[in-house]
């Protein structure tokens, strides 16, 4: 019985081992930076694949265990109001390159996130990560497919055994909102853009 | 030395399992909110959300944990979730005659044992405009999703659904088209 219990308690730090933590990134949208005193004339079109949105990633936690999340369907809606806080209007657009669509639906400009996303943690008993990195960047074209400018920045999310116990997605949402208000910043500072 | 890193082990995992931990953010659906934009709807304002009095209103047991919303309540959670889903597309105005608010009637969300956790939420939406009843209906969602044999998996898991839960509820409310009507 003492061998069988051994190696059921070992099974199953394996199983948990081998699972990852959910959390989220989606931001707290009230936290983001205010819209520009001026908004920028026209309609951008914002286009997410539906494979990049069930895009499913898992990065390192503590304690050897790891946190899995959906970036691009929980930042979504923050990239949305950041474009929004530029720019006179926003839609979600089904297609990046159906010119008859999107001049019917009068966009001027397409813009499409990629989402590169790392996590770890100081903490050798708690898996929630301590750190989060998101690299967003931001590609702009025309309905015609040419490229305009580009957006780079990385926002970072740090939070403490203390902040995260309440809750375990706090360094993520953190990174996830300085990432969208330094989007702004820089899609405001970008000449291509204005 | 092992046996104190043990239970220190056995303290911070009893602690994240044990503690009230936050419901996630509400996460907008874009293309939900989009709908209202292409109606041409005016702005409106979100007075009162409140809860029936059988309600989960202040937290929601999950196993061994407990999710809180930030809010203090969850009506105050889908209040903020409907007032989040106007401003994305413009369409929030504090000082608008029209107003929707509504009362929470039901808020289950069930981790489930080993296959499939389950969420359930019912609210009743009211629009007013300049003090007239122009839309009064009871929506309803429910939400599954694959659950986890180990509370460490299946309770976050579970917490992380109950923004999809409200998001399907939302979505309900916003294609209905006679709340479409009421906003025009």
């Amino acid at each position: 019985m003492s061998l069988l219990r051994r190696y059921a308690s070992l099974l199953c730090a394996l199983l948990l081992a081998a699972c990852a933590h959910p959390i989220s990134l989606a931001p707290n949208l009230t936290k983001l930076d205010p819209p520009a005193s001026v908004a920028r004339p026209g309609t951008v079109g914002l286009y997410v694949s539906a494979a990049d949105k069930e895009r499913q990633v898992i990065t390192p936690g503590g304690g050897g265990d790891k946190v899995s999340y959906y970036p691009y369907r929980e930042l979504e809606a923050g990239i949305y109001k950041t474009l929004g806080s530029v720019y006179e209007r926003v839609i979600v657009v089904a297609s990046p390159t159906d010119v008859d669509a999107l001049t019917k639906a009068g966009v001027s400009m397409v813009a499409r996130p990629q989402i590169i996303t790392q996590s770890s943690s100081s903490s050798l008993l708690t898996w929630p990560p301590t750190d989060f990195q998101i690299q967003l960047s931001c590609t702009f074209a025309d309905v015609g497919g040419t490229a305009i400018a580009e957006t780079l920045v990385t926002g970072v999310g740090h939070a403490d055994f203390g902040e995260f116990k309440s809750d375990f997605s706090l360094a993520a949402k953190r990174a996830a909102e300085d990432a969208l208000n330094k989007t702004q910043k820089a899609i405001l500072a970008e000449k291509k853009l204005k | 030395m092992k046996r104190l890193g043990a239970l220190l082990g056995i303290a911070a995992i009893a602690i994240l399992s044990g503690c009230a931990a936050k419901a996630p953010n509400y996460n907008p659906n874009p293309e939900s909110a989009q709908k209202l934009q292409a109606a041409r709807v005016q702005p409106a304002a979100v007075g009162d959300f409140t809860a029936d009095a059988n309600v989960s209103n202040t937290s929601i047991g999950l196993r061994a944990s407990t999710m809180v919303p930030e809010q203090g309540t969850f009506s105050k959670y889908l209040a903020d979730a409907i007032k989040n889903e106007l401003d994305l597309v413009k369409l929030y105005s504090p000082s608008s005659t029209t107003v929707i608010s509504g009362m929470l009637m039901k808020n289950d969300m069930n981790t489930g044992v080993a296959m499939t956790g389950e969420g359930a939420i019912e609210a009743r939406f009211v629009v007013k405009r300049d003090g007239v009843v122009r839309f009064d209906k009871l929506k309803k969602a429910a939400i599954q999703w694959d659950t986890n044999y180990f509370g460490a998996i299946a309770i976050p898991r579970a917490r992380s659904e109950y923004s999809r839960l409200v998001q399907t509820l939302v979505a309900e409310l916003f294609s209905d088209p006679d709340f479409v009507a009421a906003l025009k």
